[in-house]
């Protein structure tokens, strides 16, 4: 009976032990969902680098400030550590000196570090100035130092007292005191007022007024070391002589960040190109630009740009100074395509452009004696204005764009994209899709050309089918970037077409998606 | 021979359910009720059925594996509008006792059990598996309602005792019950998932509740109490021992207070996506972000509260009519407390020995459809009893096959002293 019992108690364990799970449960569903969806426009094809004028067309408007001229290229106050030892007027001792007696006055003009301009006065924006004294003598002294029209209040003065106690040789006594330099005047023509880059002081060391003989022992030939240490100081407004230095631009910029220009044959009519200078600083100068190109950088094409008075020298007059405004003054040199070679500069689709030039200041010398000026948050500008109505050909332009596709989960695979485009633009596009390392997706699908009557946008429908393979996908999803390649042509190039701002292109875009459920 | 029918009987009554312990330990009692001196009774089950599910699609959860595209298939071919599956496990260990009497009568005595088990069911439309188990490629221009979907799933253990008649083991009992787990998800209308005919718009609209005890752990989450009972009787048709054997029953009816940190939490709300906007991409989004925003628009209120709710009990009748020496017609009906299709059974029982049945039946209702059923038993040595039933025997061999069921029984029966001499 005992065998029979086993038997099915063994029967039972191999029933209810066959239910172990080994492996994880997955199944496949194929889903269709829409991805993206937008109307685009000439504003978001140009990242809005443009404007529309009075008959609908469109311009390509980019403005580029060139780095201004700053202040710190004209002056400027480096950190300075000023130190000067002062010595009791006497020789022999020990002097027992009562209180309250003067043992050291001096007035000092200390020189300014200025960057080699001369500086009569500055406002300080920012800083501060650091007074250091150290007693070698063997009294209570109290040390008195004036700076002399440094303060908020124009003209008034900055008074540091310090107490000391005895000190000696080997063991000084010290005193620090700190002075905020934030918006405070700092007078710097000296005791003179003619002077350039001086500080002038004031110091009188005494004897402390409570103290007796007896507790003051000095020596002829005792000493006080005094440092000023100027950290940190920034300018606000400066007024002096600033030179006739030559200052050199060399830059480099994109035309317009986020736009990508593309490559390909385009004609253009009646761009135009601006160089505007706003002279808001209290000198003369001379302006000549050497050199404006633009290099596109898909074709490593440059084409300098030429004609009008580009590259001639030109003056800038001094502003003047009207108690806390600069006056301002305008130089405007203006390119177009009677003038200049702007239509071939702007047609080769430069998307970096460089620029140099130098600025000579005062090139007659200290006309203005010494009150050369310039306030830190009204500086002078340089801009160059580019326009370009959009009345273009074209003739396999194309525009290339990375589309960023971070996928961090196996869980979906895109098996397919469908494209649903309204196409408005008077030109037919092309559309190639591959991934980074040139695995290709799609190439040659074809957006028609739109039917719009001058501003009257009339679209036209076309479907794009793009299947995706799993090695395509697998491609994707490890480079995480596609690259979309969109070739445009106009139907009679060269023949011009007007781009109205009505114009847009509709893209509804979805995917079939192949989900991969999986159940530990 | 009587005892031997009457033990047979309640073989087949066992068999079906294996609720009920196999009246062959009375073949060696008489009517005095003194034939043993207690029964130890184990039983042990496991179903999992389904109206359109079917074994194909299931092992892979079980098991691990893919589910296939044609299993899917099938499957949702197979659904008329409503698909329903569901399982159960269950264990459980009842010991008659073996006193001389109780209440002042003989054929009376208690009866201790203890027992664990689980059970699960839900609902869910066509439409709706289709949906989920294949995408929504073939409902574009289509709104799938969702709120067909519904689950439950209770787990328990239980403690109880009853009185017993010696005899036709006829009872009635009471149990404790201790809670585990409770989970329920519904859905309510008008939760659906709409893909615009274009498919450039998905709508999920999902509005429904998630009921769900604390976490299990040993002192349970919540506590109730079940009854079970039986009342077996015999109609003797006088003719050639034609009778009929009846009974009716009422098994783990009950209900269970789930405590306070039971939690429901609520949501109604809808998502819709259209897509990224394109100048977001050409501005150097990812064309798939935004994808993952679902989660943050899934708005839940949720609150902690104390509910009753009913145990998956049933009633049931069954005959058994003694159509020969060896061949027994057998025919039965449960009905389920809990929003199921009656299970309704019909049978022939084989006895080539007296202490050895073979049965088959067909049955529909519960969890599935039609099923093939099939079990055996054996009484060995007049101590020792092992029963094994299927209620679908195709489960075993087609993949086709939409319910599986095991069900083990072992009892000994402890014999009186003046039996052992």
């Amino acid at each position: 009976m005992h065998s029979k019992i086993c038997l099915c108690l063994f029967a039972c364990i191999i029933l209810l032990s066959s239910c172990k799970k080994e492996e994880a449960t997955t199944w496949q569903t194929n889903w269709v969902a829409p991805l993206a969806h937008g109307r685009l426009t000439l504003s978001d094809l140009t990242a809005d680098n443009g404007y529309t004028d009075n008959a609908g067309i469109y311009h390509l408007y980019f403005e580029k400030n060139i780095s201004g001229f700053g202040t710190n290229d004209l002056t400027q106050i480096p950190d300075t550590n000023i130190s000067q030892k002062f010595v009791v007027p006497l020789s022999g001792g020990p002097f027992q000196i009562p209180g309250n007696t003067a043992i050291i006055t001096q007035n000092q003009n200390y020189s300014v570090e200025t960057n080699g301009t001369g500086l009569r006065m500055v406002k300080v924006k920012s800083g501060q100035i650091i007074v250091h004294v150290k007693s070698y003598v063997n009294a209570y002294l109290h040390p008195s130092f004036t700076l002399y029209n440094v303060s908020e209040v124009y003209g008034n003065n900055t008074d540091i007292d310090f107490a000391l106690t005895p000190g000696s040789a080997a063991a000084p006594t010290e005193g620090y005191f700190t002075v905020d330099m934030s918006n405070k005047y700092v007078v710097l023509s000296g005791t003179t007022g003619f002077d350039y880059n001086k500080l002038s002081t004031h110091l009188e060391i005494r004897t402390e007024q409570n103290t007796t003989a007896d507790q003051n022992t000095i020596y002829g030939q005792d000493s006080v070391r005094f440092e000023l240490l100027m950290s940190n100081l920034i300018i606000d407004y400066a007024r002096g002589y600033f030179g006739d230095d030559s200052y050199t631009f060399d830059e480099s910029f994109n035309l317009a960040e986020g736009a990508n220009m593309p490559s390909g044959s385009l004609a253009l009519e009646q761009a135009s190109l601006g160089f505007h200078v706003t002279h808001k600083m209290g000198f003369d100068g001379k302006l000549k630009i050497e050199n404006v190109s633009g290099t596109n950088s898909s074709t490593g094409n440059t084409v300098q740009l030429s004609g009008g008075n580009l590259y001639d020298p030109f003056f800038i007059t001094r502003s003047i100074d009207n108690g806390g405004t600069a006056s301002i003054s305008n130089y405007d040199i203006n390119l177009n395509e009677g003038n200049s070679n702007i239509t071939s500069f702007m047609g080769n689709l430069p998307n970096a452009i460089s620029f140099q030039g130098n600025l000579q200041l005062n090139p007659f010398g200290n006309v203005s004696d010494g009150n050369d000026f310039f306030y830190e948050n009204q500086l002078t500008e340089a801009k160059l204005i580019v326009d370009v109505p959009l009345r273009i050909a074209t003739s396999e332009l194309t525009l290339r764009d990375t589309l960023s596709v971070e996928v961090t989960t196996d869980a979906a695979r895109v098996s397919s994209l469908t494209l649903d485009i309204q196409n408005a633009f008077p030109m037919e596009w092309k559309l190639k899709l591959y991934t980074l390392s040139g695995v290709l997706i799609a190439s040659d699908l074809i957006v028609s050309s739109g039917n719009s009557i001058d501003a009257f946008a009339l679209p036209t429908s076309s479907t794009l089918q793009i299947p995706i393979s799993e090695l395509q996908w697998n491609a994707i999803k490890s480079e995480g970037k596609i690259i979309m390649q969109v070739i445009s042509n106009t139907p009679t190039f060269p023949q011009m077409v007007n781009l109205y701002n009505s114009y847009f292109i509709d893209v509804r875009v979805k995917a079939g998606v192949v989900l991969n459920a999986e159940i530990q | 021979m009587r005892k031997l029918i009457l033990a047979i009987s309640f073989i087949v009554f066992a068999s079906a359910s294996f609720a009920q312990t196999s009246y062959l330990w009375l073949t060696k009692s008489d009517s005095t009720g003194k034939a043993f001196r207690g029964i130890l009774d184990i039983q042990g089950s496991a179903t999992a059925g389904s109206t359109f599910l079917t074994k194909e699609l299931v092992k892979p959860f079980i098991v691990g594996g893919t589910v296939t595209a044609e299993a899917r298939n099938s499957a949702v071919a197979g659904m008329t509008d409503l698909g329903v599956f569901g399982g159960n496990a269950n264990v459980r260990a009842r010991y008659y006792g073996g006193r001389d009497s109780l209440f002042g009568s003989e054929m009376l005595d208690l009866y201790i059990q203890v027992g664990k088990g689980y059970f699960g069911s839900g609902r869910i439309s066509k439409e709706a598996f289709d949906l989920i188990a294949n995408g929504n490629v073939n409902y574009q221009g289509t709104r799938v309602p969702l709120n067909s979907i519904q689950g439950e799933m209770q787990g328990f253990q239980s403690i109880g005792f009853g009185v017993y008649d010696k005899r036709t083991f006829s009872s009635i009992g009471i149990s404790m019950v201790n809670g585990l787990t409770y989970q329920q998800f519904s859905l309510f209308p008008p939760s659906s998932f709409y893909t615009s005919p274009n498919a450039d718009t998905l709508q999920l609209d999902y509005s429904g509740e998630y009921v769900h005890s604390a976490n299990p752990r040993p002192n349970g989450n919540g506590i109730g109490f079940s009854i079970d009972g039986e009342y077996n009787f015999v109609r003797d048709r006088g003719e050639d021992k034609k009778e009929v054997w009846n009974t009716l029953g009422v098994r783990n009816l009950g209900w269970v207070n789930w405590n306070g940190q039971s939690e429901v939490v609520s949501f109604d709300s809808t998502f819709t996506w259209t897509g990224v906007d394109l100048n977001a991409i050409l501005n150097g989004d990812s064309l798939l972000n935004g994808t993952s925003g679902f989660a943050d628009t899934l708005i839940t209120t949720s609150r902690n509260v104390s509910f009753w709710r009913p145990l998956r009990g049933s009633f049931y009748v069954r005959s058994v009519y003694r159509w020969n020496e060896k061949v027994r017609l057998t025919a039965g009906l449960e009905m389920f407390a809990v929003p199921m299709k009656p299970l309704a059974t019909v049978g022939i029982m084989y006895m080539p020995k007296s202490n050895c049945i073979a049965s088959l039946n067909v049955s529909n209702g519960a969890y599935g459809n039609w099923k093939l059923g099939m079990g055996v038993q054996w009484l060995i040595a007049n101590q020792f009893y092992f029963g094994f039933q299927t209620s679908n025997l195709p489960g075993y061999f087609f993949k086709e096959a939409k319910e599986i069921s095991a069900s083990l029984q072992v009892s000994y029966l402890f014999k009186t002293k003046k039996e052992r001499q």
